[in-house]
């Protein structure tokens, strides 16, 4: 229960940065872009992944007194951005659904969620880096929280908004190969890295993983055909077909990461006595 | 249910109501199966307030658990909140406060457990004559009334008695038939067929007080008190692990010696705690071989004794205080080659027991027993100590003998800083006449007139095939006892348990569930569904001794308490359910039958605790004189309702029920110091032993006469090696050529701290902190098969249990340790014992005096098949009800 | 004035666990919850086989990572400095599982929020002890200002072990007299 409410929490916020980063990106490069869809489903994305974040609490009801020490701890801050992007969005979608006209607003909410989004994902980075968790201690947590939201950020736009971002499509499929080749770089060398760290913590993490191994080879399975089919399609012209490999890749990736990050928190293994 | 949690956490309730919702919660959650643990109220209530408006009350503690303690109980509103720990002085490793362990403090989990038994039951199918009595250990229960239950029994009893007699019904009332109230009830109806065993003491039960290893009269009193302990250069400990089988403050006194400047040797095929603890060097001898360990010890102490350049022998001493050590030294009427030295030699049987054999037997090598030997030099001050778990083998008669020989020959008894015996429980490390003596209740003594007493090492089969062996009357503590053997006939038709778990700490406890299974009753007096109630037909709730008016313990040493207090304890809650005490179903029972109960109990249980608490003594400062403990005054008596006189003593009433205790103040240059022997060997002439010579005998023909005529198996009258029925030969198929047989490990049941033997299993903050896996060397695990954590099956030729094992590097390779006590849970498909109980693995095989050989089992390991065992803590309570 | 904190004799140790039982007890805690714990460990290889136990709760680090990291306040120093809990305040984020080094602080069933050893401060307040160390049979467990402690049970107590994370990390508030074999870089967990 508890893996998969912050699996769903980090999941959902990430590609909701990552679309609301891409919608961002667009916005700049094409000034007329409305980008409605893209924009509602990084509100609804941002929604879930907020209630998730609230019922993995032992006490949902006192959720904002997580807000309380902005000062001193990492997941206060945290929360805080996490709210505020949420907040952007939720409101751009708002605005676009009840007064449209407002494309300033909405593009300047976005352009500023993206950025308050990208701090986020870094926080996210550095509560799990900074715990008491060896196997978490490592930059692959940065990097697999950026790329995971490069690349279904990317692939959730381009599918919500088909027409209006063809001009970027190439540039996406690029973004996404790239970022699941760095994902890919630094992730498995830290594996392996981690399999001769004398850490019992560390061991531990991986032995638990090793009894997930099935999981694992889907993780990667999915995320290395969903990029493969995102270059694929990039090459061709729109059309149904087209669409649905589109949608095809965006599932592959958005479950291969899903799987990725449930792995992530089943390894949580803190140290303790005797397990350094 | 959730409604009734939610209610209770909400902040609107008050906390007073919020106790007494507690309260409800125990017994509520209880029904609901969910136990006494579900819920943390109390986290935020703050105890110094509770404090403030409860009551502390001096709560029993009366286990048979190796320590006795001071308990109390922070009572709110008639609800058990808390419980703490003597706090009654200042703490000093002199003057000690007398704390409880974790058995203790987890008291009121086990009083107020979700699985106490509420009502009197019967098993469905059974009826008189005995019904399907197969089905004992798997019917139903059915809930019936105290009138019903006791109709049933005493009219079965009737009948019985009508058509077999009274040596039909066999009475169990734990270590001894007579001590119960039942016992009293059944004397009046015409008496008993009785149990007998030598269960905690094994060889030392009897035997040592033949050759005059005893003092005042008790087996473990032949070592000095624990100041003295501080004047030891070694203390050699021979099987003994006092921090898991003695709790209280033993393993504190120890530390006090190794403080002095002790230096402990282990003798154990486990490295435990006890040994840590004093980093102890360590001898890995193996399970019931200490004998050939001794006798090569013996070898090197004579053959290596030089008088002038290297003394180790006290030639003194064994001179003036022994016979039979050597041809010079022998009894009149004897064959002076039967001597002990000229065995130990090998002059007449041409094999002398050199460390080179005793090696090849006892595992420790010739070189170490070289040195340990040496170790035991006169010129040293020695304390050899013993616990008996190694004389709780089987044809170990001969070992407690062989260690006093040890002792007498290097001189360590009867001086500062030298002793040489067994410790244990509750007075381990520490010797002594009780300084404080337990009062007497004043019932009479209902005698049995049945002569009838089975031996714990033949019972079921004795039930089963209708014959035993007849070796005299009463318990092991009997003067009828130790007779020669006859064999007589024997129809048990009821099988009656009124205390004690005797199915789950006898031998051969398989044997004993198909006993069960053919008599025509069996009853059970219990708190929870013990083994003993689980297979029993009527099974009546009693209360604990939280639910009685008060008591005391302690006071007369032997599993009692150490001999510097004396403990008390009050009500702290009224009886649960409808649980009653064994006093009233024995005079209910006596009605039934028709008897007149007054003749038993002629006054009530409250006059018998006056009468207790009166007759307390206590020793004054001169170290000498007896007087009255307990002043009591005509007001103290007007409010008891009892007939007594007011009397003078050291503690008021009043004082002595609040603290819980009387405790004698212990200081160094006291005058309760004790040597034992200190008068034998100054002067034995004057202060002889109450042995044939008056001397200690190392040559014992009383001994060897008594045990061979008892006819469970042979001695000599010196100690000598016999092969160990189940022992480590037997792990062979055939030991000239080291073939290892079918069974070819050794297994041990070490004392636990989850338990107090049987007790306390079913707590589960207990279960908790001590998982009870199995203890395996790696290398055995490794062989076989098994990684750490796997569930193990082991098997003996009389049963089958599972553990989870736990590798450890403490214990010897070859040898298993099963720690005892744990409920047996019999799997019905397979016969497999999922609880992981020690005596399924144990045959019915007396030897010597009656001796159980819990720790003579061989077995083989295999990891299990099947699915892997729960832990105890992950298993619902047995809630029955 | 130093810090306050626990001393533990693991030299006189003998792990039976009553000081957890009595945790247990006073704090009133479920199955599945502690806030002391024992656990022991072994090294070497028969017959040079030894061991020792490690009794241990909150260690009311100085600098205490539950602290810093606890969203809402809940996880706090008290007035006298030891590590204290508002049940309050928690919201069961289980932020400081993850982040204490000892993995001290535990998710309380059906209250669903966080609990640890707060080194019963009630008591202390009323001027007793913490119920683990009135409970200890080897009177191993003492409580009380670190300097204090240091001057009474010697200078070369320590904080640091192969069985412990290192205290740099929060600066644990813990003293330990060490077996020798304690010391041994090489250990492993026994199950008892």
């Amino acid at each position: 229960m508890g893996n998969a409410t912050l699996t769903i929490f980090s999941i959902c916020i990430q590609a909701s940065v990552g679309i609301v980063l891409f919608i961002a990106i667009a916005k700049l490069l094409n000034k007329e872009g409305i980008f409605k869809n893209a924009t509602l489903v990084a509100a609804g994305l941002g929604i879930i992944g907020m209630l998730a974040s609230v019922f993995h609490l032992g006490q949902p009801m006192k959720a904002f007194f997580a807000l309380y020490q902005f000062s001193s701890s990492l997941l206060s801050r945290e929360i805080w951005f996490t709210a505020i992007f949420v907040a952007l969005v939720v409101l751009a979608a708002l605005i676009f659904m009840l007064k449209p006209e407002n494309k300033g607003i909405i593009t300047g909410l976005i352009v500023v969620a993206a950025l308050v989004g990208l701090i986020d994902i870094g926080l996210m980075g550095a509560i799990y880096s900074n715990a008491s968790v060896p196997f978490w201690q490592t930059s692959a947590t940065f990097v697999e929280f950026y790329m995971a939201a490069i690349s279904m950020g990317a692939i959730l736009f381009l599918f919500l908004s088909l027409q209006e971002a063809n001009f970027m499509k190439k540039i996406l499929a690029v973004t996404i190969a790239a970022a699941v080749a760095i994902q890919i770089a630094v992730v498995i060398p830290n594996l392996i890295n981690l399999s001769i760290s004398s850490s019992m913590a560390i061991q531990s993490s991986l032995v638990i993983l090793s009894s997930m191994s099935l999981a694992g080879l889907f993780e990667w399975l999915f995320i290395l055909a969903g990029a493969i089919l995102a270059v694929w399609v990039a090459k061709d012209e729109l059309s149904p077909s087209i669409n649905n490999l589109v949608l095809s890749s965006a599932v592959l990736l958005l479950v291969g990461q899903t799987i990725g990050r449930y792995l992530f928190y089943a390894a949580m293994v803190v140290t303790g006595i005797g397990i350094s | 249910m959730g409604n009734f949690i939610n209610k209770i956490m909400s902040k609107t309730v008050t906390r007073r109501n919020f106790i007494a919702a507690s309260a409800a919660g125990t017994t509520a959650l209880g029904l609901a199966g969910c136990g006494s643990n579900s819920l943390n109220l109390l986290n935020d209530a703050k105890i110094v307030d509770l404090e403030k408006e409860g009551e502390w009350i001096a709560a029993a503690c009366w286990h048979n658990c190796g320590g006795r303690c001071v308990n109390k109980a922070l009572v709110v509103d008639g609800v058990v909140v808390r419980q703490k720990t003597d706090d009654n002085h200042e703490d000093s490793p002199d003057y000690p406060q007398q704390r409880g362990c974790l058995r203790g403090r987890s008291q009121r989990q086990q009083v107020f457990g979700a699985d106490r038994l509420k009502y009197p039951m019967k098993r469905k199918h059974w009826e008189p004559g005995g019904g399907n009595k197969e089905l004992r250990g798997k019917d139903e229960w059915e809930r019936i009334s105290w009138d019903e239950a006791l109709d049933y029994i005493a009219n079965e009893l009737k009948r019985v008695k009508n058509e077999y007699g009274n040596r039909s019904i066999l009475h169990i009332g734990g270590w001894s038939s007579r001590i119960t109230d039942i016992s009293s009830t059944l004397g009046l109806f015409g008496g008993y067929c009785e149990y007998w065993n030598t269960n905690s003491f094994g060889s030392w039960a009897m035997a040592p007080k033949l050759y005059g290893f005893m003092q005042q009269g008790i087996w473990d009193q032949t070592v000095n008190d624990r100041f003295d302990l501080r004047n030891c250069d070694t203390i050699i400990m021979l099987s003994m692990n006092p921090a898991w089988s003695a709790m209280g403050s033993a393993s504190w006194h120890y530390l006090q010696a190794k403080k002095a400047g002790a230096k402990f040797i282990g003798i154990d095929p486990f490295y435990n705690e006890s040994f840590s603890l004093l980093e102890a060097e360590w001898i890995p001898v193996r399970p019931s071989t200490d004998v050939a360990l001794l006798l090569a010890i013996a070898y090197v102490l004579i053959t290596k004794d030089e008088p002038v350049l290297n003394p180790l022998i006290d030639w003194d001493f064994l001179h003036r205080c022994t016979v039979g050590f050597d041809a010079e030294h022998m009894p009149e009427g004897v064959d002076p080659n039967g001597n002990f030295k000229d065995y130990v030699l090998g002059t007449f049987d041409g094999f002398p027991k050199t460390p080179e054999w005793a090696s090849e037997i006892c595992g420790v090598s010739s070189l170490q027993i070289e040195k340990l030997a040496l170790e035991f030099g006169k010129n040293r001050k020695v304390a050899f100590l013993c616990g008996m778990a190694s004389a709780r083998s089987k044809n170990s008669d001969n070992l407690p003998q062989l260690i006093m020989t040890i002792g007498a020959m290097t001189g360590h008894m009867g001086k500062s800083g030298h002793m040489t015996g067994s410790t244990m429980h509750a007075t381990s490390g520490n010797g002594g006449p009780a300084l404080v003596c337990a009062g007497s209740n004043g019932l009479p003594a209902i005698p049995n007139p049945v002569d009838d007493s089975i031996n714990a090492g033949e019972v079921w089969n004795a039930v089963l095939e209708g014959k035993y062996n007849f070796t005299g009357s009463g318990d092991f503590t009997s003067e009828d006892q130790y007779k020669a053997g006859e064999i007589r006939d024997i129809d048990i038709n009821v099988i009656y348990h009124s205390g004690g778990a005797t199915l789950q700490t006898s031998d051969g406890m398989a044997k004993g569930i198909e006993a069960h299974r053919k008599v025509d009753l069996v009853v059970s007096h219990s708190q929870f569904l013990t083994t003993n109630s689980k297979y029993a037909d009527i099974v009546l709730p009693v209360i604990t001794e939280w639910e009685k008016f008060g008591g005391f313990d302690g006071g007369t040493l032997v599993h009692s308490s150490n001999r510097e207090i004396i403990i008390t304890y009050s009500q702290i809650t009224e009886p649960l359910y409808e649980a009653k005490s064994d006093q009233w179903i024995a005079v209910e029972l006596a009605k039934k039958l028709g008897l007149d109960p007054k003749k038993a109990f002629p006054f009530d249980e409250k006059q018998q605790y006056f009468n207790e608490l009166a007759s307390i003594t206590v020793i004054d400062e001169d170290g000498k004189t007896y007087g009255p403990l307990v002043t009591i005054s005509q007001d103290d008596i007007k409010e008891l309702g009892v007939t007594g006189q007011p009397q003078n003593g050291k503690i008021t009433y009043k004082e002595f029920k609040e603290n819980g205790v009387y405790q004698v103040k212990r200081y160094q240059g006291d005058n309760y110091g004790y040597i034992a022997y200190e008068d034998f060997v100054k002067d034995p002439q004057q202060n002889p032993l109450d042995t044939e010579s008056g001397k200690l005998e190392i040559y014992s023909r009383n001994l060897a006469d008594t045990i061979n005529a008892m006819g469970f198996s042979k001695i000599e009258p010196i100690p000598t090696y016999i092969k160990v029925i189940d022992g480590y030969e037997d792990t062979y198929k055939d030991w000239a050529t080291k073939e290892k047989g079918e069974f070819p490990y050794q297994l041990i049941n070490p004392h636990y701290l989850r338990r107090s033997h049987s007790v306390f299993d079913n707590v589960k903050w207990l279960q908790e902190a001590w998982a009870n896996p199995v203890f395996l060397n790696p290398k055995d695990a490794k062989e076989n098969g098994i990684a750490k954590g796997d569930t193990v099956l082991i098997t003996s030729q009389y049963g089958k249990i599972l553990r989870n094992a736990s590798l450890t590097e403490l214990l010897r390779p070859g040898v298993i340790a099963l720690p005892h006590g744990s409920w047996a849970d019999v799997d019905e498909k397979t016969g497999i014992d999922h609880g992981g109980a020690d005596n399924i693995l144990s045959g019915q095989t007396p030897t010597g005096q009656g001796v159980s050989g819990f720790n003579t089992v061989i077995v083989r390991i295999e990891k299990y098949n099947g699915a892997r065992l729960i832990s105890d803590v992950e298993k619902p309570s047995k809630i029955v009800l | 004035m130093g810090a306050l904190g626990f001393y533990f004799d693991m030299q006189a140790c003998i792990g039976c666990r009553t000081c957890q039982i009595a945790c247990k007890d006073k704090n009133n805690l479920p199955i599945g919850v502690l806030f002391r714990e024992i656990k022991k460990f072994e090294t070497g290889v028969f017959p040079k086989s030894n061991s020792y136990n490690i009794s241990y709760s909150c260690n009311h680090c100085e600098e205490a990572k539950c602290v810093k990291g606890c969203p809402t306040g809940a996880m706090h120093y008290g007035a006298d400095g030891t590590v204290q809990h508002d049940p309050d305040l928690c919201i069961g984020c289980q932020y400081c599982i993850m982040n204490c080094p000892y993995s001290v602080p535990q998710l309380l069933p059906e209250r669903n929020i966080i609990g640890k050893c707060d080194s019963c401060i009630d008591l202390r307040n009323a001027g007793q002890n913490p119920a683990c160390v009135d409970a200890c049979l080897m009177r191993c467990l003492h409580f009380g200002d670190l300097d204090e402690l240091r001057k009474e049970y010697g200078e070369e107590l320590v904080n640091a072990l192969p069985i412990l994370p290192s205290p740099d990390i929060t600066k644990p508030s813990l003293l330990i007299s060490p077996k020798t074999c304690a010391l041994e870089s090489s250990f492993t967990e026994l199950e008892v």
